[in-house]
């Protein structure tokens, strides 16, 4: 009778074992997208769902890249002008431009983007640390610079540094 | 170890029992010594012990236990039943309370005080222990039952023969597979007419078909009354004669049978499962919206036919969701008895240990409120008691020399009516002191000596609502701790509540609460400011008005206007909220007066829009700290307005006002 402990590998284990192995590599899966003809990226897992743009309605007295709240789901969320918030020129929403809904310990909030692109696998090793002269405010929210091509450069973005602010008191 | 929503399903359920176990002891507190009530303690501090065990709360579990032998002892006579007694009990219930708050807050359960406690109920019962003299044999009695009673058993038919009750035996058939109903039935029958003390088969049961038993009721009613009740079902024989005369019997103890089983139909929800169902309706409400605009649509085109059906497929559709709405807010509602057999106790504590007499009269526990307020409340309502026995009931010798009953009397009251409960706190304490007041205020630069000389009496109790205001020099234990009404203020009107004052020096204060019925759902009126909607909750608004530009005339460069010769302070929303618009303001406004406890204010709006039923949702994140704004709500075709959070407004006019 043959031990049942020793599993003997076949060529389909072998290929399974090295599909793993692959998608291990491939780790990281950010969705990229474009503003002011730069191309940044978040998480995939942090996003929720993507909406065409639509009005939001404003709130006082918050910053000024608080482009206001809208429903979605019957949840109400903030809409975050991305392009103010990265300090990049502001534009008036067009065709292209989406809603990225993300989620941040625990709430819902949205970020206006010029347009979606895609999803990129990237393996750890595509993941440099963020350039040091990118100092000052706008530094903080780069969680670091991907390059799953050696021709192609995202911008991370480190969604909970974005995402904390305060608002004014009266 | 247990999953967390084990043990939070252990805590209410925990907090349940104890509020069931406090009911009980105020019960006993107030009438006399009954034994269903002792019994009902018994299981609920049993129920307890077994929770703490099974989610190993140590300190519960042996305060329980010791608690469980106490009132053993009373359920078994071995032990009297005294104010003394009863004072431990209630101590331990808030025993229990602490250590449940303890164990919420993953903090340990403080030891050290329940030793000491568990040491003293210990000493207490040995102190209460009656002496044991009688024994069986001195029933007048068969002794083939008597050798089978429990000390229980035996304990309650001591006491029902020393009361002089009559003993029957009722002796009664079942067949094996309905016995459990039939024997609840028989003793359903019974208990109206008295107790039954056990029940025993008989020793020539047992055919293999039924099942005979004999069950053993003591009762003041006489042989034709007991033999009716059983309604020639069961056979009824005399055991031992009682002295008593014919008494009615009581139909209290049925109903009580009827309440009993009530409780084990009900459910325990959490209340945010019910604010998801809530949400939902609302959905459903906007989609009924779209169906809405299908339906003009339809007209539109010509197709009257499919839109009449329409229509009236959608009014169903309407009715049955305000249907909905109504009784998913129902379920939320509890009756303000739950925090009212709170206030008892506290009552008898603080009492105590002010060394006052004070009865608490209590009227409307079955007013309703939704579960959420009811519980916010609690610690404003509280404090609010607490300062009435501190400062409003004087000591018992100052009572007596002002010709007073040396007992103080609180009231504490709740009515609803309409969208609203009323809830007043009264005394027939000292009052307060105008003069004092005045002191106080102008001691703590509250007001300065010029404005005093202005203030209108209401105005004047009014200041006692300041924060920083404290009539008495020194914070006593009781109402102390640096918390003033200034605080139940603030938490009333976190409630969308308003707090009012009356009182007469000499012969009492009352302190009117008046609160919504709900926040889940409330009514708001849509207005519209510098070219934006918003919504402003309509359980704050007393009044609307229009006026002209011209009619507004301006204090220290504050707007105001003279409202039935008063004066009104008005606050545009779009300023209020920094807001610009673009144009003028318009020759024609329209004033929405709100009101915050006893301030008034006047919001100042281009337009209404109407009135709504809305669900207010809070703004995530940093966005929810935005002053002003209370949340927002979805009203159809994706528009999201913002709710207008009306206490805060009028705070920040008044702040302005200070700064003036």
């Amino acid at each position: 009778m043959p031990d049942k402990d020793i599993v003997f590998a076949t060529e389909d284990t072998y290929h399974h074992g090295y599909a793993q192995k692959q998608r291990a590599a491939f780790s990281r899966e950010v969705l990229s997208f474009a503003l002011g003809g730069e191309e940044y990226a978040i998480d995939i897992l942090r996003i929720r769902e993507i909406l065409k743009h639509r009005a939001a309605t404003e709130v006082p007295r918050a910053p000024a890249f608080i482009l206001g709240v809208i429903a979605v789901r019957g949840q109400i969320i903030p809409v975050m002008d991305l392009r103010l918030r990265v300090r990049v020129a502001a534009a008036p929403p067009a065709k292209e431009s989406r809603i990225l809904v993300v989620t941040h310990a625990g709430e819902a909030y949205g970020l206006l983007v010029d347009a979606v692109h895609q999803v990129v696998r990237m393996r750890d090793e595509d993941v440099e640390p963020p350039p040091a002269l990118l100092g000052g405010p706008e530094g903080e929210f780069i969680a670091g610079i991907g390059r799953p091509r050696p021709d192609r450069m995202l911008i991370l973005l480190n969604l909970g540094a974005l995402l904390s602010f305060t608002v004014e008191k009266s | 170890m247990t999953s967390d929503k084990a043990f939070q399903d252990f805590l209410s359920e925990a907090q349940e029992t104890v509020e069931n176990l406090n009911r009980t002891l105020l019960a006993l507190d107030a009438g006399k010594v009954d034994p269903d009530l002792v019994n009902d303690a018994f299981r609920a501090v049993h129920s307890l012990k077994g929770l703490a065990g099974l989610f190993g709360v140590g300190r519960m579990a042996s305060l329980s236990h010791t608690l469980e032998n106490l009132l053993d002892s009373l359920r078994l006579g071995r032990v009297a039943v005294s104010a003394a007694i009863l004072d431990l009990l209630f101590e331990a219930v808030e025993i229990y309370g602490r250590l449940m708050a303890a164990v919420s807050e993953g903090r340990p359960a403080d030891s050290p005080e329940v030793d000491g406690f568990v040491a003293r109920i210990e000493q207490a019962a040995r102190a209460g222990a009656r002496a044991q003299t009688q024994k069986r044999q001195d029933l007048a009695l068969d002794p083939s039952i008597l050798s089978v009673l429990s000390e229980y058993e035996e304990h309650r038919l001591r006491e029902n023969l020393a009361a002089g009750r009559t003993l029957f035996r009722v002796h009664a058939a079942f067949d094996l597979a309905g016995i459990d109903h039939g024997l609840d039935e028989l003793k359903a029958r019974l208990k109206p007419l008295g107790e039954v003390i056990t029940y025993l088969p008989t020793p020539d049961s047992g055919d293999g078909e039924g099942i005979e038993l004999d069950v053993i009721l003591a009762t003041d009613a006489h042989h034709p009354a007991v033999a009716g009740a059983v309604g020639g079902r069961a056979e009824v024989t005399e055991l031992v004669a009682g002295r008593a005369p014919l008494a009615a019997a009581t139909g209290a103890r049925a109903e009580e049978d009827a309440t009993l089983r009530s409780v084990s139909r009900t459910v325990r929800v959490d209340i945010r499962k019910l604010d998801h169902l809530m949400n939902l309706v609302g959905e459903l409400t906007l989609a009924r919206a779209g169906v809405q605009g299908v339906l003009e649509d339809l007209r539109g085109e010509g197709h009257l036919e499919l839109a009449r059906r329409l229509q009236q497929e959608s009014r169903v559709l309407e009715r049955k969701l305000d249907e909905l709405q109504s009784g998913i807010l129902e379920v939320r509602m509890v009756p303000l008895g739950q925090i009212f057999d709170k206030l008892s106790r506290v009552v008898r504590r603080i009492s105590r240990d002010a060394g006052k007499e004070i009865r608490l009269t209590i009227s409307g526990a079955d007013t309703e409120l939704d579960k959420l307020i009811v519980e916010e409340l609690s610690d404003p309502l509280m404090h609010v008691i607490r300062n009435s026995i501190d400062h409003g009931i004087e000591p018992t010798d100052v009572r007596r020399a002002a010709g007073k009953d040396e007992t103080g009397t609180i009231w504490v009251s709740a009515q609803q009516r309409g969208n609203h409960v009323v809830i007043e706190v009264r005394d027939d304490g000292r009052g307060f002191d105008e003069d004092r007041i005045l002191e106080t205020a102008i001691q703590r630069r509250l007001i300065d000596a010029a404005q005093a000389a202005d203030l209108s009496r209401r105005e004047l109790l009014n200041l006692v609502f300041l924060p920083g205001f404290s009539t008495r020099e020194r914070a006593s234990e009781l109402s102390g701790r640096g918390v003033g009404l200034d605080v139940v203020k603030t938490n009333i009107a976190r409630l969308s509540g308003i707090i009012d004052v009356e009182s007469t020096r000499g012969k009492g204060t009352s302190l009117i609460i008046t609160l919504p019925v709900t926040l889940a759902i409330i009514q708001a009126l849509i207005i519209r400011a510098a070219g934006r909607s918003y919504a402003i909750p309509l359980n704050s608004v007393l009044e609307t008005i229009t006026a002209t530009r011209g009619e507004v005339k301006t204090i220290e460069r504050r707007e105001v206007l003279t409202v039935r010769g008063q004066t009104l302070a008005l606050a545009r929303v779009e300023q209020a909220l920094d807001v610009a618009r673009a144009g003028p303001t318009p020759e024609r406004m329209y004033v929405v007066v709100v009101g915050l406890a006893q301030h008034r204010l006047g919001l100042v709006v281009d337009d209404f829009v109407g009135q709504e039923n809305i669900v207010i949702k809070s703004l995530s994140g940093p966005l929810n700290a935005v002053p002003g704004i209370a949340g927002a709500t979805e009203l159809g075709g994706q528009q999201v307005v913002l709710v207008l959070d009306v206490a805060a407004l009028v705070e920040e006019s008044l702040r302005g006002e200070e700064a003036a």
